[in-house]
């Protein structure tokens, strides 16, 4: 059991009341044209906590992590059953504004997209689109508050106009999650945020997932069975479009119920 | 084996020694009958002269016994009628490529691209035809309801017709250069909260800009250089004019009459249409390297 599994279960005892469910997920299911992706999902996204997505590719972490901001809809032939509640909303209700839902439910790629703009112009871009800011006082304010939030801003900060693109692989994935924090959302979706990065960067980016998770909602999907236990606090496991299991990370990773997530875990398949 | 490999080696670089050499020679003598032209008439008066009547008469010591080559109306018609084409061309193919690349499904883009771009394939005397038949009498029906009169040979039919033809080709290009776009930059735009046209707006197309910019210039170097359309709904007459509605003539319809019949290619007449092909050759060359320049920069900037 890691230290942070220690320190969250001992807060847990403390307040000794439920945690706060800000997202989730039931009886989801996903069709891409007659093929079903998705058997009804049940999820509970805790608020302030991370959750990790695991499971072997083609599972459908993806396709559940895309129905969070319903990403989906953007996909050809995607049809989706059950329902999706975030704070207790049902975010497949037909009057939903999904530009309103995504500033609310940010995401970051697996491989880093910064625009073809400047880096200033990449923090700003959100926050321009939603008119967070009233006057550009403001606006670069909030760049730089999103930039120090992801330890850019000393990086970058002499050079806010050159190209976003023209930072190193890890400087520009810090980038594009201070463009996803700079709308102020509640949950942050990251789909491998760490696959394309080196082993330093990687470091640098669970860092910033610890650090984030005291005021975010984090959903991420890693193939890196130690990165699940190293950010985590709760894991669910995907197989075949199934959650074979989910619950506390510590729990997944020490004490799995099903012979599945067992050998899953434990490298046999995947 | 290597004698095999040789022989392929030789063959390949003779092909492409020959291919060089013809568009060297080519220039070569295109240049060398310009300077001719411009050793009897003075580079000046080509370049500023507005009068343009090349037709001489047989005996000198009859009445407009030496042609006078002022270019000026020769390209400013052709100036004027690129300008249409263009006005026509660029929104027509930029908005049909962001629609086929973005907001069209798969299926659609699958049937519609191919059928546009069957466009590009049709004859370029076809869409004279066209012009003639068309959208000449058309154009001047309008005109007439609005109170307009409308030459039957005009700038704006010419224009029109060759924007229509130009199209595809900038259509094609766009589409391309649009879909090069990463599907990742404008995931991350919609996943922000973009709308679909602020994620086009704002990310696809100033990452598409120096392609598009690429694409419009190959556009105006095509109507530059068109010959069928403009003979045939243009006219012949060099009219000074900035008027849509006139009649207008370009370098390449001047350069066709001059050089249509039997002639011997030692008069200034017959030099004369050296002089307009060069003077293109030289406006396509600067066009093609303007474009190289904006598709390089940018390339630095984003890449």
């Amino acid at each position: 059991m890691s230290a942070k599994q220690t320190a969250i279960e001992s807060s847990n005892m403390e307040n000794n009341q439920p945690l706060d469910i800000r997202m989730k997920t039931r009886d989801l299911s996903v069709f891409y044209d007659d093929k079903q992706a998705l058997f009804d999902v049940n999820l509970d996204i805790y608020k302030n906590r991370v959750t990790a997505l695991i499971g072997p590719s083609g599972c459908g972490k993806s396709t559940f992590m895309r129905c969070l901001n319903r990403m989906n809809d953007y996909v050809d032939g995607c049809r989706i059953t059950g329902k999706v509640r975030l704070d207790g909303f049902n975010i497949y209700k037909d009057n939903v504004d999904t530009i309103l839902l995504r500033q609310k439910v940010g995401m970051v790629f697996q491989k880093p997209n910064p625009f073809p703009k400047s880096i200033f112009e990449n923090v700003a871009y959100g926050p321009k689109i939603h008119k967070l800011t009233s006057s550009k006082d403001e606006l670069e304010e909030l760049v730089m508050k999103s930039l120090k939030r992801v330890g850019l801003w000393d990086e970058v900060s002499d050079r806010l106009s050159s190209p976003g693109t023209s930072l190193s692989g890890g400087q520009q994935q810090r980038l594009c999650i201070a463009r996803a924090i700079a709308t102020e959302p509640e949950v942050v979706l990251m789909d491998e945020p760490c696959s394309a990065l080196d082993p330093i960067a990687t470091a640098r980016i669970e860092e910033l997932i610890a650090e984030l998770e005291q005021q975010y909602t984090i959903v991420i999907i890693t193939h890196s069975m130690q990165q699940a236990e190293r950010v985590s606090d709760y894991t669910a496991f995907f197989h075949l479009g199934k959650i074979i299991e989910s619950g506390d990370t510590s729990k997944i990773f020490n004490d799995p119920e099903h012979q599945k997530t067992k050998d899953y875990i434990g490298g046999k398949f995947g | 084996m290597a004698k095999y490999e040789k022989l392929i080696r030789a063959t390949l670089l003779s092909c492409t020694m020959l291919s060089v050499m013809i568009t060297v020679m080519v220039v070569a003598s295109v240049f060398s009958e310009t300077m001719r032209f411009f050793s009897n008439v003075s580079v000046f008066n080509f370049f500023f002269g507005t009068e343009w009547s090349p037709q001489t008469a047989i005996r000198p010591d009859q009445a407009g016994g030496s042609g006078t080559f002022g270019a000026v109306p020769v390209f400013l018609g052709t100036f004027l009628v690129t300008l249409i084409a263009m006005a026509v061309a660029a929104p027509l193919g930029l908005f049909s490529a962001i629609y086929l690349s973005v907001y069209a499904s798969p299926r659609f883009r699958l049937w519609a691209k191919p059928v546009l771009e069957i466009l590009a394939g049709v004859p370029s005397v076809v869409y004279g035809y066209f012009a003639v038949i068309t959208m000449a009498p058309m154009l001047r029906e309008f005109g007439e309801t609005i109170g307009l009169s409308i030459a039957s040979e005009s700038a704006l039919t010419a224009g029109t017709v060759m924007g229509i033809m130009i199209t595809p080709y900038v259509m094609s290009i766009s589409e391309d250069v649009i879909s090069a776009v990463p599907k990742s930059l404008s995931m991350g735009s919609l996943a922000i909260g973009a709308t679909e046209s602020e994620t086009v707006k704002k990310v696809i197309l100033p990452a598409a800009l120096p392609g598009i910019v690429s694409a419009l210039l190959l556009g105006v170097s095509r109507g530059v250089g068109e010959t069928m359309v403009v003979v045939m709904a243009a006219g012949m007459a060099a009219n000074l004019t900035i008027n849509p509605l006139e009649s207008v003539t370009t370098a390449t319809v001047q350069i066709m009459t001059l050089l249509v019949g039997d002639h011997e290619f030692d008069s200034d007449k017959t030099r004369a249409a050296f002089a307009l092909g060069f003077s293109l050759f030289i406006m396509t060359l600067i066009l093609n390297i303007v474009a190289l320049i904006i598709v390089k920069k940018y390339r630095e900037r984003y890449d």
